[in-house]
This record gives structure tokens, C-alpha cells and sequence, in this order.
């Protein structure tokens, strides 16, 4: 059986007092494409730096392609592509010196991918001879992506790639993500703010809240069964099924946001609503 | 050329690079000219064997010269987190690489030291545990120290000195010595490299302090580690005169740290030797000019940092720019900010002879010691000059390089000094002081002249 390219087990990571993953476990199957949600300072890049080893964790397990990070092989590592959010460019190359440089570290390396992304990036002569450092952010964030794409990993861990993307570099970055990546089996793991992507490319979303996935799953299943329930409080005095987070409104009414519950569309007095991915976001990590 | 061989060829070129793009054409220019030179020169003053010494032992100590403060620093920025967890082999090839280096070059000293008459048994394991020290004191490894702290005391203690002398020509003893070096150096240089964890993030923010990459903020946390911190927050956001808000783009107060650095080295430093006095240090080389000089050094560093944080602190500056304190015209700005640089700069010179001199009165120095003094505190004048530049267009250097630099112009006056004393028979401090003083105003006026009309000095390298 393949091993899932991610499995963390009871991961847990404390920064001072504060913890930013309390026992937290989550997998992320072969070939499957996961955006991560979480407000500001959920601890996204934690969770993406703790899973790749860049962070050590107070507690718990992770294993990449079923092995534990402090005995990554060469082999594995050569299986991993990483965006991290701020891209962490040798800025004193030149995106050309940069790419050889990393060539030179991996022993299988898509030369015609990286020229042809190159070539639609709009990376010239002029500019692919240019010190990385005068760049601007958005041509580093896709150099950043081309170097992470330019040995086709098997997991790709992605941190807010598309951050520093204008919108037409931000629609032909998912277009290069959906054709040559997912569609190519690769898994891969992104966080974004950015909803519209995350409803374009992934299938599955997960959202980190309190240190832990609060909720996981098909993104068109959750929506689908993500729904608003407003009503009188002697209506909706018991816990209802599926139920995430229940509020006062501030006419008296319960609110309760549910996921997958039965409905109560046709009882008197009961608002049902659907939730659309920015307000499931909003409710689920409030 | 073997994959292997290719990777180290890389990694060499990187390391060097992250330091300056020009740092290995300046590595092999010196070596070459150089070798040829102290080859030459020892040669004809004492024979062929010694020359062939020189051609090997010059290499070799500028190789590890470059090893410790621009390879080993460089491969440190190569080997980021991600890189050192993620490329594969990538942080073996480097841990390999740096170790080779050091060997090659420390072999080359053995064998250039073997032809030297009357060379001196302790220097290779001295270079070995210098070396090796520094850049773990670089890394932020403060073990480190442990290599560093023989070869200081060997510079201050006569009689340290002589027991040194007597242990080395016992048999066996510097070959043991290097050879523990050698094992030594293998966790040593693995240590330098972490594969990612808490201790590899901490060491890049200790890195990003002292060879940039990050800018004020990183500097502000820095201060953490000295108890001043809150002091600086406190009073460096007091003055709002329009010159000191453009250097507050550097930093919250870089004056108040000087000052307190040097106050802090000074009396550590005055401490250590009464305390060692009579034990350590001999009673008659109590090192009054050696005390000056760490105070001095504190001067140095301050000269050096200051065009330093200028080049990494853009972001700042670009917000201080803006906003309506500022000068529109550049000239009236890049005034403003020499005249606010060159006034600090001044005084923190004043303060730290102040300390010195106070400091050698308080050891006991005589009326023409303290003369001395002052005029060794004068020539370090000249480096006050490092801050006037064009800084729109200057390169980023590290910091090692502006210390160097301003080490470099103290040392034109006594330099000078040395032949015009044997010419004309005077003390060496009475020309070097003046030399030192018509240097700083011939410096000063000529770079003030520069800076001024040069484009708006902030954001600093923008046109580099």
C-alpha cells in the first residue's frame, strides 16, 4: 500500500505559553489537492513548516511518505516541492544562477518545464540574468514557484503562493497548478486566503482552528450541507445535528451554523440559509 | 566533472556570493598578489626555503581568513531551513565542503610552516582553534568562545606566553594538539549546519543581525539580549528633532547602544585584567594600551555599523522619506543626514576616549601614557569619514568589511607614522596623530562634498 504523503499524529507546537497546534492529527491521502483555511495567526505556516520539518515539534508524529522527518531520505526529499510564504530566494543570483544552483542539488530536474514557465512567466533574457534581489515580489514568488515545480515533486506544500501574484499571474499560476500538477497525481497541500483559488483548484478543505483541523472534507459536500439556522430560542433550545458554533442574535433569536444536519426548512418560525465558502470560513473559524 | 564535484563548485560559488558578488575575484586577486609578494620579499631577505614557507603560508592564511569570515558566513545564508531539510544532500555537501576547505588550507600552512626557519610551533593549532571558534562564535554557538579564549590570552599574558612555549617543544605535543583540532573540528563544523528545528531558526536571526538580510526590526530584537532595551525605547523615541528621526530609520537609538556597549566592554574589560593581574598578566605589562584598544575597538564597531544598518534598513527609510519631516530636496536631506551622522559619530568618539583615558588614569598611567592614549584614540578619527558616502549607490558590504575598513583607515596614521619617525627621529604617536587629523578633515571634506550631491540618500542602495 502507497503510504499517505502526509500523517501527523498528536502534533503539538507551543510558542511561549501559547500553543499553535494542541494534539492536532491530520493525513492528506496520495494524489489529494487540500487548501488550508485559517484566520491570521492560526498557525498555518507553523502546521506547513512543522510538517516538513523546518520546526520541531513539541510532541507528536509526522511522517512524509510514511517516513519520520528526522530520517527523511534523499530520495523522499527529492519527492518535495515547497513555496514558503515569503520567498526565500538566494537574492544575490540571478534567477538562471539560482535554477543551476538547484539543479545541481537534485538528481531528477524538468529542464523543458522550467524554460517553457520561464518563457509564460514572462521571465526574458534580461530578466533571468537580473539579480534575484531586483526582482519585483511578484516575479520572486514565481520564481519561488518554478523552483518548486522544477523537480515535479510528488507533495507540494504551498504557503499563500499566489500572496504576491497580480491577477493575471494568479490565474496563470492555477492554471499551471491544475494541468501540470494535479492533473499530473501530484498531492498538494496550499494555504490562501484567497477563497475564489481555493473553490478553483482544491477539492478538499481543511480549517485550522485552536491549534486543530475543526473541520475537514469535500468542499462541495461541506458546502452543499453548510447551512444558517435562525430561529426562536424554544425551537432551537437541543443541540442539532451537525451542529459547529450556535450565537444570540441580537433580536433574541439563536443562529446555529450546521454542517451536514437535517434540515428544518419547513418548520414554522425556522430560517434556513446556505452558506457559501467565505461564510462557512467566517463561522467555522470565528 | 563528477556530480559531486559540481555540487561543491555551486556551493562554493553561493557561499561567496551571499557575501559579495565580487567576494571570490577579491579572494584570488589577494591570494595572488600577495603569494607573490611575501614570496619575494621573504625570499630575498631570508632565503629560498623561506620564500617557499611565504608562497605556502600566505595562501593559507588568506584562504582562512576568507574560510571564517566570508565562506563559512555565506554557506551559513545558503543553508536555510527549508534548503537544509528539503534539497536533498545539499547540507552533507556543505558540511563536507566547509571541512575540506579548512583542512586544505590548514595543510597548506603545516607544510608552508615546515619550511620557515624558526617558526612558531603553536601558530597552526592556534590558527585551527581560532578559526574554528570564530565562525561558531559567528553561528551563534557561544562554545565557541572555549577555542577563541587561548589564543587571546597568549596575546596578553607574558608568562601564559612562555608556559605556551615550554609545553609546545615537549615531544608530540603540537601534532596532538592538531590532531584533536581535527576531530574537533567535525562536530564542530556539523553543529554549524542544523537541519532545520527551533535552534536553525534562531540562528538565522542571530545571522540576519550581524550580516543583514533582515533590517531594523531584526537589529531591535537584537537589543533584547542587552539589558538596555526598555532604557532605548524609552528615550531614543524622545528626541524629534529632524535628524535624529532620520536615523531612527536604522534602529530606535543606535547612540544609546554605542554608548552603552562601550561603558559595558570597558568596565568587563577593566574587571577581567585587575582581576587576572599578577596572575595571568604580569604586574608590568598591566595593558593599559591593550584596554584602550578594546575601547577603541568599541568606536570601530559603532563606525562600521552605522553605514552597515544604512544598507539593510530600507523599508525604514523609505517610510521616513515619506513623511513630512523629511527634506524634498535631496541636497538639504543628505545634509541633514551627514550632519546628524558626523555629530554622533563625534560623540561617540568623545565618549569612548573619555572611557579609555578615564580607565588608564584609574590603572595607573603616568602624564605621558595618557598623552599616548589620546593620540591613540585620534587615529581612529579617520574611519568617522565611513558614514559620508553616496549611499543611494553604495554596495552592501558586511559588516566584517566595514570593520575592516575602519580598521584599515585608523591604522594609515601609525602606519605612516613608522617611516616618518625613523626619517625624522620623533616619537611614532607625536606625527601619526596630526597624519590622523589632516586625514579626517581631507576625508570628511571630500565625502561630505559627495554625499551632498549625490541623489537622496534614502532608501539606501536603491540605485546600486
Amino acid at each position: 500500500m502507497t503510504p499517505s504523503p502526509i500523517q501527523m499524529r498528536g502534533v503539538a507546537k507551543q510558542f511561549g505559553s501559547k500553543a499553535i497546534l494542541d494534539n492536532l492529527d491530520w493525513e492528506v491521502r496520495p494524489g489529494q489537492v487540500v487548501g488550508l483555511l485559517g484566520r491570521n495567526g492560526a498557525g498555518k505556516s507553523t502546521l506547513m513548516e512543522c510538517l516538513l520539518g523546518l520546526r520541531e515539534t513539541d510532541g507528536g508524529s509526522v511522517l512524509l511518505f510514511g517516513e519520520p522527518l528526522n530520517a527523511l531520505t534523499d530520495a523522499t526529499r527529492a519527492r518535495i516541492g515547497y513555496v514558503p510564504q515569503k520567498s526565500d530566494l538566494f537574492e544575490w543570483m540571478t534567477a538562471l544562477q539560482m535554477l543551476d544552483y538547484f539543479k545541481a542539488m537534485y538528481p531528477r530536474w524538468n529542464d523543458a518545464k522550467v524554460a517553457s514557465l520561464l518563457d509564460r512567466w514572462g521571465f526574458d533574457g534580461l530578466m533571468r540574468n537580473k539579480p534575484i534581489r531586483r526582482l519585483s515580489g511578484g516575479e520572486q514568488q514565481r520564481l519561488s514557484i518554478v523552483r518548486a515545480l522544477a523537480h515535479d515533486p510528488d507533495l507540494l506544500v504551498l504557503d499563500e503562493p499566489a500572496s504576491a501574484l497580480d491577477p493575471a499571474g494568479r490565474r496563470s499560476f492555477l492554471a499551471e497548478l491544475v494541468d501540470g500538477v494535479i492533473e499530473q497525481g501530484t498531492t498538494v497541500v496550499f494555504s490562501t486566503h484567497i477563497l475564489t483559488d481555493l473553490e478553483r483548484v482544491a477539492p478538499d478543505v481543511a480549517f485550522l482552528k485552536n491549534g486543530r483541523i475543526a473541520l475537514q472534507g469535500e468542499l462541495d459536500t461541506l458546502l452543499d450541507g453548510a447551512r444558517r439556522v435562525v430561529g426562536p430560542a424554544s425551537m432551537l433550545g437541543a443541540a442539532l445535528p451537525g451542529e459547529l458554533r450556535r450565537s444570540q442574535t441580537g433580536d433574541g433569536s439563536v443562529c446555529v451554523i450546521v454542517q451536514g444536519g437535517a434540515l428544518l426548512a419547513d418548520t414554522p418560525g425556522v430560517r434556513v440559509e446556505p452558506l457559501g465558502l467565505e461564510d462557512l470560513f467566517i463561522e467555522v473559524t470565528r | 566533472m563528477s556530480a559531486r564535484l559540481r555540487q561543491y563548485r555551486m556551493l562554493w560559488q553561493a557561499a561567496h556570493a551571499h557575501i559579495h558578488p565580487r567576494a571570490q575575484t577579491v579572494l584570488w586577486s589577494a591570494i595572488v598578489i600577495l603569494t607573490v609578494a611575501m614570496a619575494a620579499l621573504m625570499g630575498a631577505v631570508y632565503g629560498v626555503l623561506a620564500g617557499l614557507g611565504w608562497a605556502l603560508c600566505t595562501p593559507a592564511g588568506l584562504l582562512l581568513f576568507d574560510w571564517t569570515f566570508a565562506f563559512v558566513p555565506g554557506a551559513l545564508g545558503v543553508n536555510t531551513p527549508a534548503n537544509a531539510q528539503l534539497v536533498p544532500a545539499m547540507r552533507a555537501r556543505l558540511v563536507e565542503l566547509v571541512l575540506l576547505v579548512w583542512l586544505a588550507a590548514v595543510g597548506l600552512l603545516a607544510a608552508g610552516l615546515q619550511l620557515i626557519p624558526e617558526a612558531p610551533y603553536l601558530l597552526l593549532p592556534f590558527a585551527m582553534a581560532g578559526t574554528l571558534g570564530a565562525v561558531m562564535l559567528v553561528a551563534g554557538i557561544g562554545a565557541g568562545v572555549v577555542l577563541v579564549l587561548p589564543f587571546f590570552f597568549s596575546f596578553l599574558s607574558d608568562e601564559w606566553q612562555g608556559w605556551l612555549h615550554d609545553a609546545a617543544l615537549q615531544p608530540g605535543v603540537v601534532p596532538l594538539l592538531v590532531a584533536a583540532m581535527v576531530l574537533l573540528a567535525v562536530p564542530a563544523v556539523r553543529s554549524l549546519f542544523p537541519r532545520g528545528g527551533e535552534r536553525h531558526w534562531a540562528m538565522r536571526e542571530h545571522l540576519a543581525l550581524w550580516s543583514g538580510g533582515s533590517g531594523g526590526s531584526a537589529w531591535w530584537e537584537g537589543t533584547r539580549r542587552y539589558s538596555v532595551r526598555r532604557f532605548l525605547a524609552r528615550h531614543g523615541t524622545r528626541r524629534h528633532t529632524p535628524g535624529a528621526l532620520l536615523l531612527r530609520a536604522l534602529g530606535p537609538d543606535l547612540f544609546y547602544l554605542m554608548v552603552s556597549t562601550t561603558l559595558g566592554v570597558a568596565l568587563a574589560f577593566a574587571a577581567i585584567t585587575w582581576h587576572l593581574r599578577g596572575t595571568l598578566i604580569a604586574h608590568e605589562t598591566v595593558p593599559t594600551m591593550v584596554m584602550i584598544g578594546a575601547v577603541m575597538l568599541c568606536f570601530l564597531f559603532p563606525a562600521a555599523a552605522v553605514p552597515f544598518w544604512l544598507a539593510r534598513t530600507r523599508g525604514e527609510q523609505a517610510l521616513v522619506r515619506l513623511a513630512p519631516v523629511s527634506p524634498v530636496d535631496p541636497a538639504r536631506f543628505n545634509t541633514l543626514l551627514a550632519r546628524t551622522m558626523l555629530r554622533q559619530g563625534l560623540a561617540v568618539w568623545a565618549w569612548c576616549s573619555a572611557v579609555s583615558l578615564l580607565l588608564a588614569l584609574a590603572s595607573g598611567a603616568g602624564g605621558i601614557e595618557l598623552v599616548w592614549q589620546a593620540c591613540l584614540c585620534s587615529v581612529t578619527l579617520p574611519a568617522l569619514a565611513l558614514v559620508l558616502r553616496d549611499h543611494a549607490r553604495a554596495p552592501r558590504w558586511g559588516m566584517v568589511f566595514y570593520g575592516l575598513a575602519a580598521l584599515g583607515l585608523s591604522l594609515i596614521g601609525p602606519i605612516l607614522a613608522v617611516f616618518g619617525a625613523k626619517w625624522l627621529g620623533w616619537p611614532v604617536w607625536s606625527i601619526a596623530t596630526p597624519i590622523a587629523l589632516v586625514l579626517t578633515v581631507t576625508l570628511v571634506q571630500r565625502r561630505w562634498r559627495r554625499m551632498c550631491s549625490a541623489p537622496m540618500a534614502f532608501p539606501a542602495g536603491r540605485l546600486e
